[in-house]
């Protein structure tokens, strides 16, 4: 519960961002190079080219959390509608996309995001396509598994039965009993694509300058490691508890969901 | 067992030529021409054309991914155009440095993850328990650049106890310098599989002493040690084998992360430069190998758990 209010508060602050008085994060002033927290009016202190750190710490976690819901929602989309066609289908569709999914599968999923990028080319919006992409093959098995064994299920045989088409059973009855495990997955996985894309900034691959994204900050931050530690320490420990909540609430969820621990 | 490893071998090779060709694909698809970028902006329409020739880029899709094929199976993978040196020797030199670092991330995180998840099973319930389930949500909660950095920090510059960059000093030392070069990065590298292994190694050991052979080792009166180290442990080891196994998959495609922070000189670092520098044979050559690297250790677990679980083979 706590993770989720701690949520719930970082995605509303980073939302309101442009209406909290906060200074512009591209502003630049020279002057204020490297000021440590505490600094007069920049409470985290300022960056490299004197921008306000908090700013660009607010402002950055638009960026990143966006990133990771956006890649999340995509391939989530994209996979479920895969999974499900291919289990409901079976056959060659599923035979060819499944193989398809395994040779996807058949790489570590930072590596297939970073090839993608390589081929797109370094950038916030090719990132999410890659996490996005690089994701599908995960909730495609997962809904693909969700789909076969529900298609045993009596009541899918009766909707059959009854004269109902491939179509309605599909949308009715097989995707809203497949979306539980998969959103489970999901909320496990938010965390894991904000770190990603947080990441893949990290590496210059990812967001480019000016912009705030949290990877970024600690990339540049470690170029002042010694003189200036509060420029990686602030944006990584943004990345660490936002992912922390997610991954305590993603617990939670299935928890919750899961009915062997609800009977008790 | 032979014929369940002659079938995950007949397998590899459709898995293989698919990974191959996904990696033709995505370079295939970056834009720009990489003629125009080899021969740079001053080039003529005609050497253009001619080098297109050559190097048969300007023939279909399929004919030139079956040209890269089999380049490739003859060794010649190109030459990096930033490097200028050829692509094969100098990403198996550079996977030599990942590997060790990926080995001594994995290490670590054997070692640990599998004490602490012994530690919390035999505590199961307590704070202890609790503190270790706390500490491996945050395992994999922190990013592992981060954590490079922090460790570099508090490790290196602050304290001074380890070196912050590089693989050696610039004097030599041997092993021991190595070694001790290799420490923070394969400490903030083993982070999250320690968490992973120790999850699995509590959970692991918990199934199992619910089982009625447990249950019958108490009754024969055995002492709580024995019945735990001979009979539980064994079977509990099963499934954190292969937990390892897939980990260290993972930590050789992710210590591209360490790489880049400790200027570890691995081949995660040379493939982000050359993304950068679109270096595409640079590119491809080094994605090509940590991702045989990554199927041929699945492959190597797979094979790994089913002699270690016969059940496994009949599946």
């Amino acid at each position: 519960m706590a993770s989720l209010v701690f949520l719930v508060c970082v995605i509303v602050i980073s939302a309101m961002a442009p209406i909290l008085g906060l200074p512009d994060p591209t502003t630049i002033d020279l002057t204020k190079r490297l000021n440590p927290p505490g600094s007069p009016g920049h409470p985290l202190g300022t960056d490299e080219f004197g921008r306000d750190y908090l700013s660009r710490l607010v402002w950055g976690g638009r960026v990143s959390i966006s990133v990771g819901f956006f890649a999340v929602l995509v391939a989530m989309s994209a996979g479920v509608l895969i999974g499900i066609f291919s289990g409901f289908m079976r056959g060659w569709w599923d035979l060819v996309i499944m193989r398809l999914i395994d040779v996807l599968m058949a790489f570590p999923y930072i590596l297939l995001a970073i090839a993608i990028i390589a081929a797109l080319g370094p950038g916030l919006v090719n990132t999410m396509v890659a996490l996005a992409i690089a994701g599908i093959p995960y909730y495609a098995r997962i809904a693909r598994g969700s789909v076969l064994s529900l298609m045993e299920k009596e009541f899918i045989q009766a909707a059959r039965a009854l004269g109902a088409s491939s179509s309605r059973i599909l949308f009715r009855h097989v995707l809203p009993n497949v979306i539980a495990p998969v959103i489970v997955a999901a909320t496990l996985d938010v965390g894991w694509m904000i770190m990603a894309g947080a990441g893949m900034s990290f590496l210059g691959l990812g967001a480019q300058p000016p912009t705030a994204e949290w990877g970024l900050m600690l990339s540049h931050g470690s170029k002042y490691l010694r003189t200036a530690p509060h420029l990686s320490v602030f944006a990584g420990l943004a990345i660490s508890l936002v992912v922390l909540a997610l991954n305590f609430v993603g617990d939670g969820l299935r928890d919750a969901m899961d009915p062997k621990i609800q009977r008790y | 067992m032979l014929a369940y490893v002659a079938r995950r071998f007949i397998w590899l090779f459709p898995v293989l030529i698919g990974v191959s060709f996904l990696v033709f694909l995505t370079m295939h698809l970056a834009p720009g021409d990489p003629v125009k970028i080899m021969l740079g902006p001053r080039a003529t329409q005609q050497s253009i054309e001619r080098l297109r020739h050559e190097l048969g880029l300007d023939k279909p899709f399929l004919v030139q991914y079956l040209n890269w094929l089999a380049h490739i199976l003859k060794g010649d993978w190109g030459r990096s155009i930033q490097l200028r040196r050829k692509v094969l020797p100098l990403v198996i030199s550079r996977f030599g440095f990942t590997a060790m670092l990926a080995f001594t991330a994995i290490f670590l995180a054997s070692l640990g993850g599998v004490a602490a998840g012994l530690g919390a099973a035999f505590k199961r319930h307590t704070i202890w328990d609790r503190l270790f389930t706390f500490f491996a949500i945050l395992g994999f909660s922190i990013p592992v650049f981060w954590l490079g950095l922090i460790l570099q920090l508090v490790f290196g510059l602050k304290l001074g106890w380890f070196p912050v960059s590089g693989i050696s000093s610039a004097t030599g030392g041997g092993i021991p310098d190595v070694l001790h070069h290799l420490f923070l990065p394969g400490v903030a590298l083993a982070a999250e599989p320690m968490a992973l292994i120790g999850r699995m190694t509590r959970s692991s050991l918990l199934e199992v002493v619910q089982e009625d052979y447990i249950k019958t080792a108490r009754a024969k009166g055995l002492a709580e040690g024995l019945v735990l180290a001979k009979h539980a442990l064994k079977s509990a080891f099963i499934p954190v084998l292969t937990v390892i196994g897939m980990q260290l998959g993972f930590v050789l495609a992710g210590s591209v992360f360490v790489e880049v922070i400790f200027s570890w000189p691995g081949i995660g670092a040379i493939m982000v430069n050359g993304i950068l520098a679109r270096d595409f044979p640079l590119v491809q050559g080094a994605i090509l190998i940590i991702a045989l690297s990554y199927v041929l250790v699945n492959l190597a677990v797979d094979i790994l758990y089913a002699y270690i679980n016969p059940a496994i083979r009949y599946e």
